[in-house]
């Protein structure tokens, strides 16, 4: 006999049970029905789930729990800096650089940059052997090292590099301790392909800054670098002065353009444009239960067809938590007073950014264009290791360990 | 002769109760033993494993080539009501932890009303059952409810008149619908679980 087919001679329920069975039918019913629409986010959980990708199929072990200081890329091969030592990717797999500069101990780099132009060089900080000292070596091949010998004068102590439109900057760090509190100073030196010289015109150069340099870029005109509550702008790389019109009230934390839009985030969860001419359209404050992201360096995605604006949620004390990265298609403008937090709605496909990284924290996005139209970006995360996303042309491949 | 007749005819009442007592027998002794009646409940806690079997894409008309879902850890709560010596009703609070191929966790809870037939096999109990509820899924910062459709059977053991062991072999089936159609997907899933029931 079927389920529910009872024939009213074998109803083996009475009149109360039927009234009850059908009361409870009815009330699951309302119930299923009510709540089952109310709740839309942006993907349907089956068909995200339906759309992953194996995350770890080229995970390195090594790199499991680790906060990437640097990627970057020199020819064809990319570097990155994980735990003070230099990896790069041999027949397809992250090896431990064969070789580095003599006269440096293992696992003491600290921070790299690479410039392109006539011959694309990666500079790196080492430690060296003895007292631990930073300096600066440079390779055009991974292999060769030359020592990039240089004195600070003003805040002496490497802190990081820093690179944009083929050029390199330096910044120095100084920390004074008085009465158990510490304050570090910073200033910021230009190569000029010989020696390191202070950025800025004779008496304004950038030293002792009391923000940290954490950004430069150029937008086809001018050079923009980001420093706490401090930016500052000019033509050329070694005259960086001080914008103060209408500066906002806020601690910068990155710059990008994407040749039109010069885009600052900052530590309180907003995002800024320089209009150029003396406005800055700011954005609300990007938040998660009410607190505020910290974001981190903004980046710019072109991937032929669209352009993103990818804006890491970096770890700050009082911030919200982890929330992988905001994301925008600004392909026909960027406006930061109507810009919404659609996270993840459109780079690549909504499953990249919900699979995997949507619960890191993001120090720093790295782009390379590896030609025929072909792009990859890696995400250095904190405490997660590195993920990169892979576009070849014509679709994304999915966020995944590198 | 009169009292003769007496004594004959109470001999033979004397002699035909016992037969009597047998062919007519007491409504105790009459009644087939039933493993349920009308009243009784079974209270169960149940575990074991969910497994993702596939996910149906509307649009496409076709299923996933991969569900991208391991086996899960299942748990639920259930009771049952006997309407009568067959048919019980009741519900479950269930949950389910299932792990996803990008690392990600997906948990689902299905809180179902349905109807249960018991067969009694003395001293098993085949109970197949059907019943309507929702499904809370939540994966990540993601959340939806969704309608239930489940269907199945359990196998007990009566281990005692209070407490029995059974093998539940459940299906759901849980369609979702949002407002853009093309994130629209229907998962079927199986629970294959062991429970311990307690007969109220």
């Amino acid at each position: 006999m079927s389920l529910f087919y009872m024939p009213y001679g074998e109803l083996p329920m009475n009149r109360k049970n039927y009234r009850t069975v059908v009361l409870l039918i009815l009330i699951s019913l309302v119930f299923m029905v009510g709540v089952s629409a109310c709740t839309d986010g942006p993907v349907g959980i089956f068909a995200s789930i339906a759309q992953e990708t194996d995350i770890n199929a080229s995970r390195t072990a090594a790199f499991d729990g680790t906060s990437p200081d640097f990627v970057g890329r020199l020819g064809s091969d990319y570097y990155t800096i994980i735990n003070g030592t230099i990896w790069k990717p041999v027949a397809g797999v992250w090896k431990k650089l064969a070789t580095i500069p003599p006269g440096v101990s293992n696992g003491t780099a600290s921070s790299a940059a690479t410039i392109g132009g006539a011959t694309p060089t990666l500079f790196v900080t080492f430690g060296l052997i003895g007292d631990g000292t930073q300096k600066v070596w440079s390779t055009i091949n991974g292999t060769d090292w030359v020592s990039v010998d240089a004195t600070f004068a003003e805040n002496g102590q490497i802190d990081s590099l820093l690179s944009a439109n083929d050029q390199l900057f330096v910044v120095t760090r100084a920390d004074t301790t008085v009465d158990s509190a510490t304050t570090t100073s910073y200033s910021v030196y230009f190569w000029n392909g010989t020696s390191f010289v202070l950025t800025g015109p004779g008496g304004t150069e950038l030293t002792d800054l009391s923000g940290r340099p954490t950004s430069v870029a150029f937008d086809g005109t001018d050079y923009w670098l980001t420093a706490g509550e401090a930016i500052y702008q000019e033509a050329t790389a070694d005259a960086l002065v001080a914008v103060v019109a209408n500066l906002p009230d806020d601690s910068f934390t990155g710059v990008t353009t994407d040749g039109t839009n010069v885009i600052f985030s900052s530590i309180s969860g907003k995002l800024y444009t320089y209009n150029g001419s003396g406005a800055w359209p700011v954005s609300g404050v990007f938040e998660k239960s009410d607190l505020p992201h910290a974001f981190s360096t903004p980046t710019v995605v072109d991937d032929g067809t669209n352009t993103y604006l990818l804006i890491g949620t970096n770890y700050a004390s009082d911030a919200a938590s982890a929330s992988g990265y905001l994301e925008f298609d600004i392909s026909t403008e960027f406006n930061p007073t109507t810009a919404s937090a659609s996270e993840g709605s459109d780079f690549a496909d909504i499953v990249n950014f919900q699979t995997s990284v949507s619960a890191n924290y993001i120090s720093k996005f790295y782009v390379a264009d590896e030609g025929a139209g072909k792009l990859r970006v890696f995400a250095l995360t904190v405490g997660n290791g590195l993920w990169s996303n892979y576009f070849d042309g014509t679709s994304w491949s999915g966020w995944a360990r590198e | 002769m009169r009292s003769a007749y007496i004594v004959f005819i109470l001999a033979l009442v004397a002699l035909a109760l016992p037969l009597a007592a047998q062919d007519i027998p007491t409504p105790i002794a009459s009644s087939p033993y039933v493993a349920f009646e009308k009243g009784d409940g079974i209270l169960s806690l149940t575990l074991g494993t969910k497994l993702a079997l596939a996910i149906y894409d509307p649009e496409a008309g076709s299923f996933v080539s991969d569900t991208n879902m391991y086996p899960g850890f299942a748990f639920a709560l259930s009771y049952v009501h006997f309407l009568n010596d067959n048919w019980a009703f009741g519900g479950d609070l269930a949950g389910a932890f299932i792990g996803t191929l990008a690392e990600r966790r997906l948990f689902m809870a299905p809180l179902s009303f349905r109807f249960v037939r018991a067969f009694n096999l003395d001293p098993f109990i085949i109970a197949p059952t059907a019943g309507l509820g929702m499904a809370i899924l939540s994966l990540g910062e993601d959340k939806h409810i969704d309608p239930l459709f489940k269907f199945g059977s359990s196998f007990y053991w009566r281990a005692t008149g209070d407490i029995s062991y059974g093998l539940n072999l459940l299906f759901d089936i849980v369609p979702q619908f949002y407002d853009d159609s093309a994130q629209n997907r229907t998962g079927f899933f199986m629970d294959a679980t062991l429970s311990v029931a307690y007969h109220l």
